[in-house]
């Protein structure tokens, strides 16, 4: 029989944990939710000497002790699940510090394999580290690693098959005057066997004095006299040493890291030691950090549109006149290469297959579909890039603190500039960033409010609905919308805070490691971006995919299941009917309405595709004709604007909501929002518009 | 015994090292402990300017506090 070991690898945040995961499994993960929770588990699975092993990557911690969801699951994984081993990594070039989640595991099992990473670096820096020495005094492996150069992966696997299941001892740290309290307690919790079956009895007494909430519910479960006794012996701890007993613990581990560990192991050379450049400071300033933070992400926006649909380069040499320029700029920029590719793959097919139901299916069905998908791919790759560059190199933590004290007044923290900002571009891509945001609430935060931002595919429909108002509400009608989505984000910012918090009182504070700034490795950067670009593919592609083949079907079918040749006819049209009274408000009505919302239901699709939708389905010749022909007047066309605006995330936008929250919940609550923003915004811009018009 | 004045880290000038004495914040007590700022701890401010977070090293590692946080982390100056 094979056999197979389940393996858990964990480290403190930026010990490169990611980087060896994704080395080791070369990429290849099967990523799903830790159950009962929106947070993301990458599992691989590799085979080593015949043994198959199941590697999970898990989220890092800085110790056993727990603040956040995600530091939950490591802590229930290791004291719970009980992997057969834990690979425990710890940087090289900063070994004392991440030491510290070594001891704190080995207190509890022996079942681990240390990693040492960035043994490069460390090297390049002049510290020398005695490998045996350290796994001689921690009595577990010790393997050195470097992940960028691939060295030390075989002995970590050799070390990993072989000590997998091995009990070697718990390691015991002298607590010196906390010692009597800690072998007090151990005695009580020894005599219950379901306590000491399942966890070592002394790692229970110092987790308990640590003040644990998890041991203290174990604790809790006792009879009542025992858990008081335990209360009583951590009372008396405390009195008699006169301070937080967290913080002693905290601090005996450490010299015990100091004294016992490090000592003798590792030789620092004197080398200088290298300052960071001035310049960095710029990004802490909290004058220019703000600016300098903008500037960059500003650089990087205008880039990666740039390069995709040669936005807004496109739109200022057409302004400037040189609409010749911008043609052919915008014949070159990846969507239309990506466009026209597809076009002549639409001529070909029609071409081979003839002209039947079943050609215009496939054709504007099933291709249409795979289109829509596709045309994300080249924008999510560059931006993923991006942001890849901006977090391996240390800049994307130095400028979200750039930013956080003028977010805070907003309901934000730094990490929202991001988010917020690609959502300028592209809400799918902007979504997607939210990832990199650490508190969970506020990633939630993000998620419902990036799809109020107006996107490129918005900016389009504006700008086509202004120029058919024409005139000086034509020429406000832009920035008017913009203004007030900027506003409606914020207000929503801070409704939610109060929401979502439920009158907690969390502060919204930083505390962030910054990680030394550095080249970026191209390695690094292209998995990271593979990796949230399968992610996207496979989870939102599928949606996507599906509902654009559905719709078609919808608009093509007439409500006794035979294809029609007129939008009129169809199920959607039918449908539209039924909902076209409820444009009323936004002083959309006649018999004609029904167009304006089977362009809506188009336009949720894609956003782009509802000018056409409501030239076609109106059977007009230009924008202008079409809303003439469904009877909105200018203050209607304003109020449709702001509705366009506002009215619901476009289908990619959903689809990639649902996969980063998981929660259908959640994905519905952003639609509905977004409905009634959109729709009572409308309505009210549509009565204050006939005002001003009349 | 010396009594030597006690700070909060918010005050401590850029390009100070101070050792921390104590921590008043019962919620980020524990993570700050485990990134290695607890009581003893040497921390070399590295920004500090009146508005935004303090910027410290601590054990080789550049961390970014929140004002708020860093109201309530007591000090010392370092001995030399």
């Amino acid at each position: 029989m094979k056999r197979e070991i389940v393996v858990g690898l964990v480290g403190q945040p930026n010990v490169g944990k990611s980087t060896l995961f994704n080395v080791l499994t070369k990429g290849n993960a099967i990523v799903t939710n830790w159950p009962g929770t929106t947070v993301e588990r990458s599992e691989g699975i590799l085979k080593h000497r015949g043994v198959v092993i199941r590697l999970v990557d898990l989220p890092g911690i800085y110790g056993l002790t727990y603040l956040t969801p995600e530091e939950r699951i490591s802590r229930k994984f290791i004291t719970e699940e009980r992997p057969d081993l834990l690979v425990v990594l710890v940087d090289s070039t900063i070994l004392e510090r991440t030491l510290y989640l070594v001891v704190d595991i080995l207190e509890f099992t022996g079942r681990v394999v240390v990693g040492v990473t960035k043994v490069d670096e460390a090297h390049s820096r002049g510290i020398h580290i005695n490998y045996e020495l350290l796994a001689k005094r921690l009595n577990v492996p010790v393997i050195p690693l470097s992940a960028i150069k691939e060295s030390g992966l075989d002995a970590l696997l050799d070390a990993i098959v072989e000590n997998a299941g091995v009990d070697r001892p718990t390691l015991i740290i002298d607590y010196g005057e906390l010692e009597p309290y800690i072998r007090s307690i151990e005695e009580i919790v020894a005599q219950s066997p379901e306590l000491s079956n399942r966890y070592p009895p002394r790692w229970l007494a110092v987790k308990y004095l640590e003040g644990d909430i998890d041991v203290e519910a174990l604790i809790e479960k006792l009879s009542s006299s025992k858990s008081r006794e335990i209360e009583g012996i951590r009372e008396e701890a405390r009195k008699r040493l006169g301070r937080d007993l967290a913080a002693f613990i905290s601090t005996k581990r450490l010299q015990f890291i100091n004294e016992y560990i490090v000592k003798g192991a590792v030789v620092t050379a004197p080398i200088k030691r290298r300052r960071e450049p001035h310049l960095y400071k710029l990004l802490y300033s909290s004058r220019l950090a703000p600016l300098v933070s903008i500037g960059i992400l500003f650089i990087v926006f205008l880039a990666v549109f740039l390069i995709n649909t040669g936005f807004p380069l496109t739109l200022i040499l057409d302004h400037m006149g040189y609409s010749e320029l911008a043609e052919l700029i915008e014949e070159y920029t990846l969507a239309s290469l990506i466009e026209r590719g597809f076009e002549s793959l639409a001529t070909y097919l029609e071409s081979w297959l003839g002209e039947s139901i079943v050609t215009s299916f496939v054709v504007e069905g099933v291709l249409g579909g795979v289109a829509a998908v596709v045309v994300f791919i080249p924008l999510i790759t560059v931006v993923m890039m991006a942001l890849g560059v901006l977090e391996d190199s240390g800049l994307l933590p130095r400028l979200a603190i750039g930013v956080h004290y003028v977010l805070r007044k907003f309901g934000l923290s730094g990490h929202a500039l991001l988010p917020l900002s690609i959502s300028m571009g592209c809400n799918v891509p902007g979504v997607m960033t939210t990832r990199s945001v650490p508190s969970f609430i506020e990633r939630l935060k993000l998620a419902l409010l990036a799809p109020f931002i107006p996107c490129q595919a918005r900016l389009v429909v504006l700008l086509a609905l202004a120029s058919a108002i024409g005139g000086f509400a034509g020429l406000v009608l832009i920035p008017l919308s913009y203004l007030i989505s900027f506003l409606v984000v914020i207000l929503l910012s801070l409704a939610l805070d109060a929401i979502l918090r439920r009158g907690e009182e969390v502060e919204i504070e930083l505390l962030l490691e910054l990680p030394p700034i550095h080249r970026p490795y191209f390695k690094v950067v292209w998995w990271f971006t593979w990796r949230n670009l399968k992610h996207f593919l496979f989870k939102a592609g599928t949606v996507i995919f599906a509902v654009s083949v559905v719709t078609w079907l919808l608009s093509n079918l007439s409500p006794s299941w035979s294809f029609v040749s007129e939008p009129s006819e169809s199920i959607l049209a039918s449908f539209s009917r039924a909902l076209a009274p409820l444009l009323t408000p936004l002083g959309v009505r006649g018999e004609n309405s029904w167009i304006a919302v089977y362009a809506l239901v188009i336009g949720f699709l894609a956003k782009e595709l509802l000018i056409s939708a409501l030239m076609i389905a109106s059977g007009s010749t230009s924008l202008n004709e079409a809303l003439t022909v469904i009877g909105a007047s200018k203050p209607s066309i304003v109020a449709l604007a702001l509705f366009i605006t506002l009215y619901v995330p476009c289908l990619a936008t959903v689809a990639t909501i649902y996969n980063e929250t998981k929660s259908l919940k959640y994905t519905l609550i952003s639609i509905a929002l977004m409905l009634l923003v959109a729709y009572a915004l409308g309505a009210l811009t549509y009565t204050l518009a006939t005002i001003i018009f009349t | 015994m010396v009594c030597l004045e006690m700070l909060t880290l918010e005050s401590v000038k850029e390009g100070g090292t101070v050792v921390v004495v104590d921590i008043e914040s019962k919620g980020w007590a524990r993570r700050l402990y485990h990134m290695g700022i607890l009581p003893g701890a040497e921390l070399e401010v590295i920004y500090n300017r009146g508005k935004g977070p303090v910027i410290v090293r601590c054990h080789g590692v550049e961390v970014a506090i929140g004002r708020g946080i860093a109201r309530r982390i007591l000090v010392k100056v370092a001995e030399k």
